[in-house]
């Protein structure tokens, strides 16, 4: 366990030594925060997203807000420095995480599911039923679904530090 | 990477029967009935529920003051947040005379959750027992009339002479609209 969080702390040394990435690290993360502050509480709006979501940013959303996009914003800015030093990154969990801190936001109370399934060809009546069971269950289980989202990132940035390590010299 | 048996996809098979059995029972069930459809401008398809006093309702029995007819699922946070955005602002609706009924979709459109009382007691208290707020269950012919796309929040207003003037979600985030209306009414 600490080993991991030694590559993590190793890399970020390695990367936050130049300017140009702590840089990047904080736009990356001022950006994907404003974007998960209004994206995370959809579900309590009805879908809508804009300074109304602000309001209904709970203690709870904004803490996943804030983990989410320090989380992405390594894990980007960790891809960032391999790109430069030829070391290619693997990104597949990170894009993943992304996706799946979404969904509850994105397919529960939100006219996504219901519009979905109706371009499906779907009766009205499976419409109803599907449907709600679809959001209900994003909407149960959203502590959940974000949970899994920020250790799919975890391991994104640890993987990550892991092959800059591996291709990188590290200074200790 | 390992191909699929015959012995996955039967597998795989049963759990979507049995996730989907309940559903197209209702949904053949559903599709028997000719339901007319909620559309503004029109008058608003009558409404039968028994209310959480175990009361039958009528909401043609409402004509001569307006009507916000709102549909939730109890699991939907847009209807958590929304109750105690209206239990807060009671007050701003409650002049122009409004009644606001509140009834959860039939079969809670299809995901378990509390009853309506619960939900009511819980995210609303003092909407509970209070004048012009009426609660109930909506059944499956109501729930089709005004919510055919299934959505868990969705509310329909309604003018004293029973017409359908405005439809919209969240009534959290469309407080206003619903404000206007009761008092323009």
């Amino acid at each position: 366990m600490l080993g991991r969080v030694s590559h993590v702390t190793d890399a970020m040394r390695l990367v936050f030594a130049r300017r140009g990435y702590r840089l990047l690290f904080g736009l990356l993360f001022a950006g994907f925060l404003a974007f998960y502050a209004v994206a995370l509480p959809a579900a309590y709006t009805g879908g809508r997203m804009g300074w109304i979501s602000l309001r209904f940013l709970t203690p709870t959303l904004g803490l996943f807000a804030l983990l989410l996009s320090a989380l992405v914003a390594l894990s980007l800015t960790f891809s960032a420095y391999g790109f430069r030093q030829a070391a290619s990154l693997t990104q597949g969990s990170g894009a993943v995480s992304i996706v799946l801190s979404l969904l509850p936001s994105l397919l529960c109370c939100t006219p996504v599911v219901p519009t979905a399934l109706a371009l499906l060809g779907a009766s009205a009546t499976t419409i109803f039923t599907v449907g709600g069971r679809i959001q209900g269950i994003f909407a149960t289980y959203e502590f959940h679904f974000l949970s899994a989202a920020a250790l799919l990132l975890l391991y994104a940035v640890h993987r990550g530090a892991r092959q800059l390590q591996a291709s990188c010299p590290i200074a200790g | 990477m390992r191909t699929l048996t015959r012995r996955d996809l039967g597998a795989v098979g049963l759990a979507a029967g049995l996730f989907l059995s309940p559903l197209v029972a209702a949904a053949a069930a559903a599709a028997a009935q000719e339901v007319p459809q909620a559309k503004v401008g029109q008058p608003a398809p009558e409404v039968v529920f028994t209310d959480i006093d175990g009361k039958e309702r009528r909401l043609s029995a409402l004509r001569g003051r307006p009507v916000m007819l709102w549909l939730i699922a109890t699991w939907c946070p847009t209807c958590q947040a929304s109750a105690k955005i209206l239990a807060a602002r009671a007050r701003e609706l409650e002049t122009g005379g409004l009644v606001v009924v509140t009834l959860r979709l039939y079969n809670n459109l299809g995901y378990e959750g509390p009853e309506i009382r619960d939900f009511a007691a819980r995210w609303a208290p003092s909407l509970l027992d209070r004048a012009g707020w009426l609660w109930g269950d909506a059944d499956l012919e109501t729930s089709l009339a005004y919510d055919v796309q299934g959505y868990p929040d969705i509310y329909w207003l309604i003018d004293a002479n029973g017409i359908l003037r405005h439809v919209d979600t969240a009534p959290n985030v469309t407080f206003d609209r619903i404000a206007a209306f009761a008092a323009g009414s």
